[in-house]
C-alpha cells in the first residue's frame, strides 16, 4: 500500500505502468505498422499530392491525449485507490509488533478486510524495518507446537507466510495465544524486544467470554511508549444461525442470532439439500431491538425432509450454518398393538388411525412380531423415541421393566385404552385403573355421549380446539383412590372426567389415552386434533437414546438378557465416529483434514467445536450426526471494548472509499466519447470508415446488451424446451392419436386372433351389436376396433369380446400382467370359446379343444371362481329380463365370476362386484354378425330369428352391465321388477 | 537515379522478359487473330480517288485533266466531259510501336490482361489486318516495312530479339527514325512520361510528315483510384515510392492530375495533328482495333460500333468513354 496524500492505493505495483505511457505513445507515433505495397505505374502523378495528404492524417492531438487518458485511468482503477486511508499511516518507533488477528467463524464474513488491515500493518512494519509475529487466535495446532514455531521474523517475511491466514470454523482462543505471545517474549533471544513491543489486535466483534481478560493482558505486554492499538468493527453485523426445529406447525423453524440490537437488518435463510441444491429461502427481520430473528421455512413435508444445511445468505461463515441430520429430522416411533395383524379391516384396526395421524412427520417401527415381548425389543432396538401401544392390558414382567428403563432414558410411552385394557392394567400407566369401563349413552345408560371440555393450561393440548363433534362413548376409569399429584390430566370430558392422563417417570412419560385409539369407543381417532395432540406428544420427546448415560438403568437391569443389551447399547455410545464432512471457516462442507478427530455418540453433543473437531458430519453415511457450531443454547455477546489504554482503530474508515469503480466507469465513459468523435470524423471523411465504426459501436452496443439482458437467454432456453417436447410429442404422435381416437367415443373392441375369418365375423358382430346398441338405448358406440392384445393399448376400452380358437397360443408374461391390469382397472373381458355344437357336454374344465385353449390362454390369469350366471345376477335384468343367453347356439353358459366365495388375494375380480371376466360358448358374435344392409351373416341354430333377437338382447345385457356395472341390482327398482314380473 | 545495381538487375528483368515474351507469343498470336476476325473489312480502300482500279466516282472534266483519262461513254449522254475516278489504293506504309517498357506490364486485378500485353495483340491484329488490306507494315525503329502474310510472326521475332539485345521500345518513341513521308504511325503506350518528353520525340517524328495515332493504354485502376488506407506506393523496379496513410484522400486529387496529364497530351497532339484515343484493359481489344481500323482507313465518320461512344470534340480525337461500373469497388 502506498499512500499519496488522501490516496492510498491498494495494488501499488500497477502504477509501475504509468511510466510505459509514453513509450506508448512514442511507440504510436514512431513505428507505425507496415504499410501495405502496391505498385503503381503512374507514380509520378501521386509525388506531388505526397505532402498534402500526410499533413491530415495525423490523429489529432487532443484525440491521442484522450485516448492516453483511457489507459493511464485503466492502470490507476488497477492499483485500487483508496480515499482516506489515514489510519494505518501512524509510525511507531517500536522495534517488534506483535499482531494479533481473530480468525473464528465471526470473522469469516469480512475476511478481506481483515486481511487487507493486516497488509496494511505489515506493509507499514516493513517501511520502518520492525520485527513482526503474526498470532492468529484460532489455530489448528495445539499450543505447544504453536510455541515452538513463534518466532519474530522480519516484516517481509511474515508478510509471505500470513498469506496462509484462513478463517476457521470454531471460537478463537484469545488468552492461549497471548500465553504464546508472553512466553516468546521471556525467552533470552527476545530480550531486547521484551521492551519495545506494539501489540496490534485485529479482533472480531464478539466476546467469548475472554475478551476483557485479553485486552488486559495485551495492555501488560506492551511496553515501552508503544501502544495497544485494537482494530474494531460494530457487532451488530455478525449473524448466527442459532438452531432450526420442528414448528408446531409441523414446518421447519430457523433461528437466527445476532450479538448486538440496534438497527433494523433483514436477510433470508436458505435450505439446501445433501447434493447442494437449494431447496428454499425464508426471509428473516430484525426488529431494531432484536437479538433473534425467527423464521420458518413453507416446504412441504418431502422436501423439508431432504434439506440437510441452512444457511444465513451472504453471511459466509461456519456460524451461518446449521447442519441437519437425521436426527432432527424425524423421529421414530414405534407402533405395537395388542390385536393381530388384520389387513382385512383396515379401518378397524386399532393403529390405522394413529398411522395416518403420524406417518407425515416421523417413522413409523411398526414390529410384525406376534410376541408382545419381541415387538418390544424390536422396537427399542431401533432407538424410537416414542412408543404407541394399543389396547395391550397386561405387559409381561421382563418387558416390563426394559420398558421402565427406557422410559426413564427419556422415552415416551403412549398407551391406548381398550377392552383388554379394561380388563386388567399394569404398572406401566399414569394412574392405576378402575375395573371394568364407563359407557356412556349405551342402552342402559344414563348419560349420553360426552364431549371434550376445553384443554386447561396446564395441559400439554393448551392451546388446540377442541370441537363439539368429539363424543366419548366409553372410556377407562383412572381409580381416583390412588391418583397422585405428579399425574396430569391432559384432557378431560366435559363432566370432568380424565379422558387423557400422563405422568412423568425419570426423563420420559407415561400417557394414557382412556379411550382405544380407533373410532370403537369414541370419534377422537377421526377428528384433527388427535393428530394435533399426538404430534405434540412426539414432539415432546427429546430423547436420544444413544446420547444418554445410562448407569442408572445398569443398576436397574436384572437379566442377563439385558445386561447385555446394555451393554450393546453402550457400546454403540462409546462407538467412533469418524468425520464425514466438515465446515470450514467460510461455511463450507469440506473433506476433514488430518487433524480431526473421531468423536464418539456421547461426546457429540457435549463437545464443543474446537481444532480437533470442527462443526460438521461425523459417522458413517447413512447415520450420519452433526456437530454444530452455534447450539440453541449459545448467544452471541458483543465485545465492549472497555480498555481504556488502547488506540481504537476501525477497519475501514467510515469515509474511506475505494475509487476503483468510479475510476473505471470515467475510462469507460472516455473511451465511448472517443468512439463516437470517431464516428464524426468518418462522416466527414467517407462511407466505408462510417460503417467500420457502425459496427463498432453496434458491437459496444451488442456487449452492453449481453450483460444487461440476462433474462433474455433464459427465454430461449424456454424456447428450445418446448421444442424438446414438441419432439417428443411427434414421436408419440402415432399412440397420441390412438389414443385420443379411441377415447373420443365409446368403442368395443374384439381381440384379433389371426384368424381373418373369425376376425371378420368379431368385427361385423361387433358392429351389428353397437347398431342395435345405438338404435334402443343411450349407448351410442363408434365402429368396434380390433386389438392386438400384445400390442395394443387396452385401458381405453371398457368391453373387450375375444373368440378364443382351439389353437390358440399361450401369452407371455406381459400380456398377461397387462391383461391382469387391465381387468383389475375394470375392464371387462367377454371370452367366447364359439364351440357349443362340437363340445357335447360344456364344462369350464372339460376336455373341448377350445375349453383347453381358454385354459392354456388365460390360465395363469389367477381366474376366481366362476359360476353360471345365478337366476338373479344383474346380467339377467341391466336392460332386458333374461333368463337364458342364446348366441349362435343355444344352450350354452354363460360364465360369470362366482359371488358366493371370495378368497382373498390377488384375483381378477372387480371391487363393486361387477363380474370383469365373462365366458361363453355360444358364438355370440356369430349371431350379432349384420352385413351392410343389416342382414344376418350367420344362421342362428335352433331358434331361427327370435334366438337371433335374444342374442342381441344378451349383447345389450352384456354392454349394460359392462358399462353400468351392478347398478341395476339396486333394490331400487325391485317393485318395478316385480309390477312387471307379475304383468 | 539509376545504379549499376539496377541495371544488372533490368538486364536480368530483360532476359526473363524476353523468354516470357516468347512463351506469351503463341497466344498473342491467336488472341490477335480472334480480334481481327471481329473486324469485318472488305477491300481496302482509300475512300478517295487516286490511282486505283476500282471506280470511285464520275467528276466534271477540269482543266489539266489527261484526256485519256476521260470517260467518253458518260460523257456522251451529255454535253459535259466527265472524267472517270478510280479509288486510290496505294500501297501505304503503316509503322506502329508498341510501348515495351516495364511499367507496361502493369496489370492490376481489374484487368485481363497486362497493358503490355494488350498493345501486343493490337500491333498484331492491325498488322494482320492491314498486310491483307494490301498495306506494308513495320515496327517502328526496328524494322523495314513487312508485305508478308507472316509479318505478325516476324515482328514478334524482331520483338524477342529485340527484347534479348535489349533493343527493346523504351517507354518513349525511338528518336531517330527513318521513314517516308507519306506513311502513318500508330503508337501504343501508356502515355505516362512527362508529356513534354513524349510530345518531344512525337514532334520529331512528326516532322518527316508522318501522320500519327496515339493511343494510350491504361489499366482501369490507374483510372479509378480503387485504394483505401495506409498504402505505400512504389514505381516500377521499386526504385521509387509514396507513402499515404490514407490512399483515399488523395483519390481526388490524382484523378484530377491525371485528367490534367491527358489533356495536355490531347492538347500537345492535336497542335501536331495527330489522333489521340484512351484504351482500357479492361475493355474488350476489339473495340481499339476497330476504332485504330476505321482511323487510319478514314471511316471513322460513318461508323458507329455498339459500346463505342465516339466524341468527337474536334477532327483526330476520339475518347473511348468506359462505361462506369463498379468504380467504387
Amino acid at each position: 500500500m502506498i499512500i499519496l496524500g488522501p490516496l492510498g492505493f491498494l495494488q501499488p505495483l500497477f502504477l509501475t505502468a504509468l511510466f510505459a505511457l509514453p513509450l506508448l505513445w512514442w511507440l504510436l507515433r514512431l513505428i507505425p505498422p507496415k504499410p501495405k505495397q502496391v505498385w503503381f505505374p503512374p507514380l509520378r502523378l501521386l509525388f506531388a499530392l505526397e505532402s498534402q495528404e500526410q499533413t491530415s492524417h495525423h490523429t489529432p492531438w487532443w484525440l491521442l491525449v484522450l485516448r492516453m487518458l483511457v489507459v493511464a485511468l485503466i492502470i490507476l482503477a488497477l492499483a485500487n485507490p483508496v480515499l482516506n486511508p489515514k489510519q494505518f499511516t501512524e509510525k511507531t518507533d517500536a522495534k517488534a509488533l506483535a499482531i494479533l488477528i481473530d480468525n473464528g467463524w465471526a470473522s469469516a464474513n469480512d475476511w478481506d478486510q481483515r486481511v487487507n488491515t493486516l497488509n496494511a500493518f505489515l506493509f507499514q512494519a516493513e517501511q520502518s524495518d520492525q520485527r513482526v509475529i503474526v498470532l492468529p487466535t484460532a489455530n489448528v495446532d495445539n499450543v505447544r507446537n504453536r510455541q515452538l514455531r513463534a518466532k519474530f521474523h522480519p516484516a517481509k517475511l511474515a508478510k509471505e507466510t500470513s498469506v496462509d491466514l484462513v478463517p476457521r470454523p470454531f471460537e478463537p482462543e484469545r488468552m492461549e495465544t497471548l500465553e504464546v505471545l508472553s512466553n516468546l517474549l521471556n525467552t533470552r533471544e527476545n530480550k531486547n524486544l521484551k521492551t519495545s513491543i506494539e501489540i496490534i489486535w485485529l479482533s472480531d466483534t464478539l466476546d467469548y467470554g475472554s475478551a476483557q481478560q485479553a485486552m488486559q493482558k495485551m495492555a501488560e505486554l506492551v511496553s515501552g511508549n508503544a501502544n495497544l492499538r485494537i482494530v474494531r468493527k460494530q457487532a451488530n453485523g455478525v449473524l448466527a444461525l442459532s438452531s432450526s426445529s420442528n414448528a408446531t406447525s409441523g414446518q421447519l423453524e430457523a433461528k437466527v442470532i445476532r450479538a448486538q440490537s440496534g438497527l433494523p437488518h433483514q436477510g433470508y435463510v436458505h435450505a439446501f439439500n445433501s447434493k447442494g441444491n437449494r431447496l428454499g429461502e425464508a426471509a428473516f427481520r430484525f426488529e431494531p431491538q432484536q437479538i433473534v430473528a425467527k423464521t420458518t421455512f413453507d416446504l412441504p413435508l418431502e422436501l423439508r425432509n431432504e434439506i440437510t444445511r441452512l444457511e444465513v445468505a451472504g453471511e459466509n461463515s461456519a456460524g451461518a450454518v446449521t447442519l441437519l441430520d437425521s436426527q432432527s429430522r424425524r423421529q421414530h416411533i414405534g407402533l405395537i398393538s395388542g390385536e393381530s395383524v388384520d389387513d382385512s379391516q383396515p379401518l378397524l384396526s386399532p393403529l390405522y388411525y394413529i398411522k395416518k395421524a403420524l406417518q407425515p412427520f416421523s417413522d413409523l417401527i411398526i414390529p410384525n412380531d406376534i410376541n408382545i415381548n419381541e415387538a418390544v425389543d424390536n422396537v427399542l432396538q431401533q432407538k424410537a423415541s416414542v412408543l404407541m401401544i394399543a389396547d395391550i392390558g397386561h405387559l409381561l414382567g421382563s418387558t416390563e421393566k426394559r420398558l421402565t428403563t427406557w422410559i426413564n432414558d427419556g422415552g415416551i410411552l403412549v398407551r391406548f385404552a381398550g377392552p383388554r385394557l379394561a380388563q386388567k392394567g399394569d404398572g406401566l400407566l399414569p394412574a392405576p385403573l378402575r375395573q371394568g369401563g364407563r359407557i356412556l349413552g349405551g342402552a342402559l345408560s344414563w348419560d349420553a355421549p360426552q364431549t371434550l371440555s376445553a384443554f386447561e393450561r396446564e395441559s400439554l393440548f393448551y392451546g388446540l380446539k377442541v370441537t363439539e363433534e368429539i363424543l366419548i362413548s366409553r372410556q377407562v376409569l383412572a381409580d381416583p383412590a390412588n391418583t397422585t399429584l405428579d399425574n396430569q390430566v391432559w384432557a378431560r370430558l366435559s363432566d370432568g372426567t380424565p379422558l387423557v392422563t400422563a405422568q412423568k417417570r425419570g426423563k420420559g412419560w407415561v400417557v394414557l389415552f382412556h379411550v382405544t385409539a380407533n373410532p370403537d369407543w369414541s370419534n377422537l381417532p377421526l377428528s384433527g386434533v388427535f393428530v394435533e395432540m399426538l404430534k405434540r406428544i412426539q414432539e415432546l420427546s427429546q430423547f436420544t437414546p444413544l446420547a444418554n448415560k445410562s448407569t442408572q438403568s445398569e443398576q436397574a437391569t436384572s437379566t442377563e438378557q439385558e445386561n447385555a443389551s446394555v451393554e450393546s447399547l453402550q457400546l454403540t455410545q462409546k462407538e467412533l465416529l469418524n468425520a464425514a464432512q466438515v465446515l470450514n471457516g467460510f461455511g463450507q462442507l469440506v473433506e476433514p483434514s488430518s487433524q480431526v478427530k473421531p468423536l464418539s455418540m456421547e461426546q457429540l453433543t457435549i463437545t464443543k467445536p474446537g481444532p480437533s473437531h470442527p462443526p460438521g458430519y461425523y459417522g458413517p453415511l447413512e447415520t450420519t450426526r452433526v456437530l454444530n457450531l452455534i447450539t440453541e443454547k449459545t448467544v452471541l455477546r458483543p465485545n465492549t471494548y472497555n480498555t481504556t489504554n488502547a488506540i481504537y482503530l476501525n477497519y475501514e474508515t467510515p469515509n474511506a472509499m475505494k475509487l476503483q469503480p468510479w475510476i473505471m466507469f470515467a475510462a469507460l465513459s472516455l473511451f465511448l466519447i472517443d468512439a463516437l468523435i470517431i464516428v464524426i470524423m468518418s462522416w466527414g471523411i467517407g462511407r466505408a470508415m462510417t460503417a467500420r465504426a457502425a459496427i463498432l459501436l453496434g458491437f459496444t452496443i451488442l456487449v452492453s446488451a449481453i450483460f444487461a439482458l440476462p433474462s433474455t437467454k433464459i427465454y430461449a432456453q424456454n424456447l428450445t424446451n418446448e421444442t424438446g417436447k414438441s419432439n417428443i410429442k411427434e414421436e408419440n404422435k402415432a399412440a397420441y392419436d390412438f389414443a385420443l381416437s379411441s377415447t373420443l367415443k365409446t368403442k368395443l373392441a374384439y381381440v384379433m386372433t389371426g384368424n381373418n375369418e373369425v376376425d371378420n365375423i368379431s368385427k361385423f358382430g361387433l358392429s351389428g351389436l353397437s347398431r342395435v346398441l345405438a338404435a334402443r338405448t343411450a349407448i351410442e358406440p363408434a365402429e368396434p376396433v380390433g386389438l392386438n392384445i400384445e400390442s395394443d393399448e387396452l385401458v381405453f376400452f371398457p368391453f373387450l369380446y375375444w373368440p378364443i380358437l382351439p389353437d390358440a397360443a399361450a401369452l407371455d408374461d406381459t400380456t398377461l400382467a397387462k391383461i391382469d391390469s387391465y381387468v383389475k382397472n375394470g375392464g371387462m373381458i367377454l371370452f367366447d370359446t364359439r364351440d357349443y355344437q362340437n363340445s357335447a357336454q360344456v364344462n369350464m374344465l372339460g376336455n373341448a379343444p377350445s375349453a383347453i385353449a381358454l385354459q392354456r390362454v388365460i390360465g395363469q390369469l389367477n381366474i376366481p371362481q366362476l359360476e353360471p350366471v345365478p337366476e338373479d345376477h344383474v346380467l339377467t335384468k341391466s336392460f332386458y329380463l333374461m333368463r337364458s343367453f342364446p348366441g349362435r347356439w343355444e344352450s350354452g353358459v354363460l360364465w360369470v365370476e362366482s359371488r358366493s366365495k371370495q378368497k382373498p388375494g390377488r384375483q381378477a375380480r372387480r371391487a363393486d362386484g361387477v363380474s370383469s371376466i365373462l365366458i361363453t360358448s355360444n358364438d355370440l358374435a356369430g349371431a350379432w354378425a349384420l352385413d351392410n344392409n343389416n342382414r344376418p351373416l350367420l344362421p342362428t341354430v335352433p331358434g331361427g330369428e327370435f334366438q337371433r333377437e335374444m342374442a342381441f338382447r344378451t349383447g345389450i345385457n352384456i354392454i349394460m352391465y359392462a358399462l353400468t356395472g351392478n347398478y341395476k341390482a339396486d333394490q331400487v327398482h325391485v317393485p318395478d321388477l316385480l309390477r312387471r314380473l307379475g304383468q | 537515379m539509376h545504379t549499376v545495381a539496377d541495371q544488372q538487375h533490368s538486364f536480368k528483368n530483360i532476359e526473363a522478359k524476353a523468354s516470357a515474351l516468347a512463351r506469351t507469343m503463341p497466344e498473342l498470336f491467336i488472341e490477335a487473330q480472334k480480334v481481327a476476325h471481329t473486324v469485318a473489312y472488305g477491300v481496302h480502300g482509300r475512300r478517295r480517288a487516286g490511282p486505283g482500279e476500282t471506280f470511285w466516282q464520275f467528276r466534271h472534266y477540269q482543266h489539266g485533266d489527261a484526256l485519256n483519262q476521260v470517260d467518253w461513254r458518260r460523257s456522251a449522254g451529255s454535253d459535259i466531259l466527265y472524267v472517270r475516278q478510280r479509288e486510290w489504293e496505294a500501297a501505304h506504309t503503316m509503322w506502329i510501336w508498341p510501348d515495351m517498357s516495364t511499367g507496361m506490364q502493369f496489370q492490376s486485378h481489374l484487368a485481363p490482361m497486362s497493358k503490355e500485353e494488350r498493345g501486343l495483340i493490337i500491333t498484331f491484329a492491325l498488322s494482320e489486318l492491314l498486310i491483307k488490306a494490301g498495306e506494308r507494315v513495320g515496327l517502328l525503329g526496328l524494322s523495314t516495312p513487312m508485305i508478308a502474310q507472316n509479318a505478325p510472326q516476324r515482328m514478334a521475332e524482331i520483338l524477342i530479339n529485340a527484347c534479348q539485345q535489349n533493343r527493346m521500345p523504351a517507354n518513349l518513341p525511338p528518336e531517330n527514325v527513318n521513314i517516308s513521308a507519306s506513311s502513318e504511325c500508330i503508337l501504343l503506350s501508356d502515355c505516362l512520361e512527362p508529356v513534354d518528353t513524349f510530345i518531344d520525340r512525337c514532334t520529331r517524328i512528326a516532322a518527316l510528315g508522318v501522320r500519327g495515332h496515339i493511343v494510350q493504354i491504361l489499366d482501369p485502376v490507374e483510372e479509378t483510384f480503387p485504394y483505401e488506407g495506409r498504402i505505400e506506393f512504389h514505381s516500377t523496379g521499386g526504385a521509387e515510392r509514396v507513402l499515404f496513410h490514407k490512399a483515399q484522400n488523395v483519390k481526388q486529387a490524382y484523378q484530377k492530375s491525371l485528367a490534367d496529364h491527358k489533356a495536355e497530351l490531347q492538347m500537345s497532339l492535336k497542335a501536331l495533328g495527330w489522333t489521340y484515343c484512351i484504351h482500357h484493359t479492361d475493355r474488350p481489344a476489339g473495340e481499339l482495333l476497330l476504332n485504330l481500323y476505321t482511323k487510319v482507313s478514314g471511316t471513322q465518320n460513318t461508323l458507329s460500333y455498339p459500346g463505342i461512344k465516339h466524341t468527337k470534340e474536334d477532327d483526330g480525337y476520339f475518347d473511348t468513354v468506359r462505361v462506369e461500373s463498379g468504380a467504387n469497388a
